[in-house]
């Protein structure tokens, strides 16, 4: 708000009030969690990489 | 009766006004002021147009700026906060009869090689104030997600902003004033955000246009670990409130009421999609939609991501992704926080002279400046 931005949040609403009725919601649920495993896993390599790493 | 000083003496006969003047307001920053300097040298500055301002350092910031500076260009002041540090500096070097622009940066500031002269050549007649381009310092992970927010918040809103006519914040890093509309601005209301502050009553009292020059970059200095984040964006976010308080923004009608009551909603609207929305989607079983939410949140946020990555062509910022998430829960934090001190317990109404980067400052290596 003050000299930084964040991704528009109206945007993910209004593309899953678009794309939930077109698909069914059901479709989504392992995607996610996937998605999120995905996204843990690769944090903790950062972090890893960030603390043992070679500089 | 105050008697002039030598360097006043050694000004008073009338001279055309030089372009721009650039003020560095200073609290112990030795360490980084020399780089600063060297840097506004490259970039196209005259030794002789850089002033530096130390306010109450107990370190050698004035005697490392005195190595490039003429020895009338460095002040000394007792602590009194930055806003009155540059005040001070504007008369003491008679900045306004002097020069017909006046850029206040920090002294931790970094410059593009050609960042002040693209603003001598792109300064235009018709505006009272100016901003350029902020870049973050190469670094860490929080630098990475700060060049995330820099881009999406300057390229893309910046733009919408100067287009519009509500820039609602010229930031520190890279602040130009018409030394005309200088009388007209108050340095002495203490403010946790005094950049916001000033830049509000540039519109308040409609002193004239502001422009965004993208073509002059700045670098500025990131924190390098999380306590030190939490800080400064709890200082941002509270001064965003006691300045908008103060200027009684959302009271009026006009466009930068209305552009500033809209990012207020669209900061409510990404706390209710974090937080308040999953919550009760999952209360409801409904896991279905928080998977549909939560994915196209992460296309949407990752695209972006992507796109910040390719326009600074750094693809080292796509590799931090993951921890972006963590820190967009501290701003939101921080955004409630602040709001709940300012507006619902009227806390922190006026500022100490203290610095918010006292101990946060590290050297800078040339190679953390993007390319």
């Amino acid at each position: 708000m003050y000299a930084k931005a964040s991704i528009p949040a109206v945007l993910p609403i209004a593309t899953t009030a678009v794309v939930l009725p077109a698909t069914g919601a059901h479709n989504f649920v392992g995607i996610a969690l996937a998605a999120a495993a995905g996204l843990a896993v690769w944090a903790v390599l950062y972090v890893a990489q960030a603390k043992f790493g070679k500089r | 009766m105050r008697l002039p000083s030598f360097f006043q003496l050694m000004t008073t006969q009338a001279q055309p006004k030089r372009k721009l003047a650039l003020i560095l307001p200073a609290h112990n920053e030795e360490m980084g002021i020399s780089f600063t300097i060297h840097t506004a040298h490259a970039a196209g500055m005259d030794f002789s147009d850089i002033y530096v301002v130390s306010d109450g350092s107990t370190d050698r910031t004035v005697q490392v700026a005195l190595r490039y500076l003429p020895w009338q260009n460095a002040l000394h002041q007792p602590q009194q906060g930055k806003a009155m540090a540059v005040k001070h500096a504007i008369d003491h070097f008679r900045i306004v009869e002097r020069y017909e622009w006046v850029h206040i940066a920090d002294a931790d500031g970094v410059f593009s090689s050609t960042y002040f002269t693209e603003l001598k050549n792109r300064l235009p007649e018709d505006a009272v104030a100016a901003t350029g381009h902020v870049q973050s310092l190469r670094g860490g992970w929080i630098s990475k997600y700060r060049t995330f927010e820099y881009t999406l918040g300057l390229e893309v809103m910046r733009r919408i902003q100067a287009f519009l006519g509500t820039i609602p914040v010229i930031p520190g890093a890279t602040c130009v004033l018409r030394t005309e509309i200088i009388e007209d601005l108050d340095f002495t209301q203490h403010s946790l955000t005094e950049d916001m502050d000033i830049t509000l009553q540039i519109h308040r009292k409609n002193l004239g246009k502001i422009v965004y020059i993208p073509e002059a970059k700045a670098f500025t200095q990131d924190p390098k670990d999380i306590p030190d984040y939490v800080k400064q964006v709890m200082r941002w976010y509270r001064g965003a409130w006691q300045v908008m308080a103060r200027h009684k923004i959302g009271r009026r009608f006009g466009k930068l009421d209305a552009y500033m009551c809209w990012m207020i909603i669209e900061e409510v609207v990404l706390l209710l999609e974090l937080t308040v929305f999953p919550a009760i989607c999952w209360w409801g079983q409904n896991y279905g939609l928080l998977a549909a939410m939560f994915l196209n949140d992460l296309i949407i946020f990752f695209a972006i991501t992507l796109w910040s990555a390719g326009l600074n062509r750094r693809p080292d910022i796509i590799s931090g992704f993951p921890l972006f998430y963590f820190l967009r829960f501290v701003n939101l934090y921080a955004f409630l926080r602040a709001w709940y001190e300012i507006v619902v317990e009227l806390k922190f109404s006026s500022d100490a002279p203290g610095w918010s980067t006292a101990g946060r400052r590290y050297r800078i290596m040339t190679e953390a400046v993007a390319k």
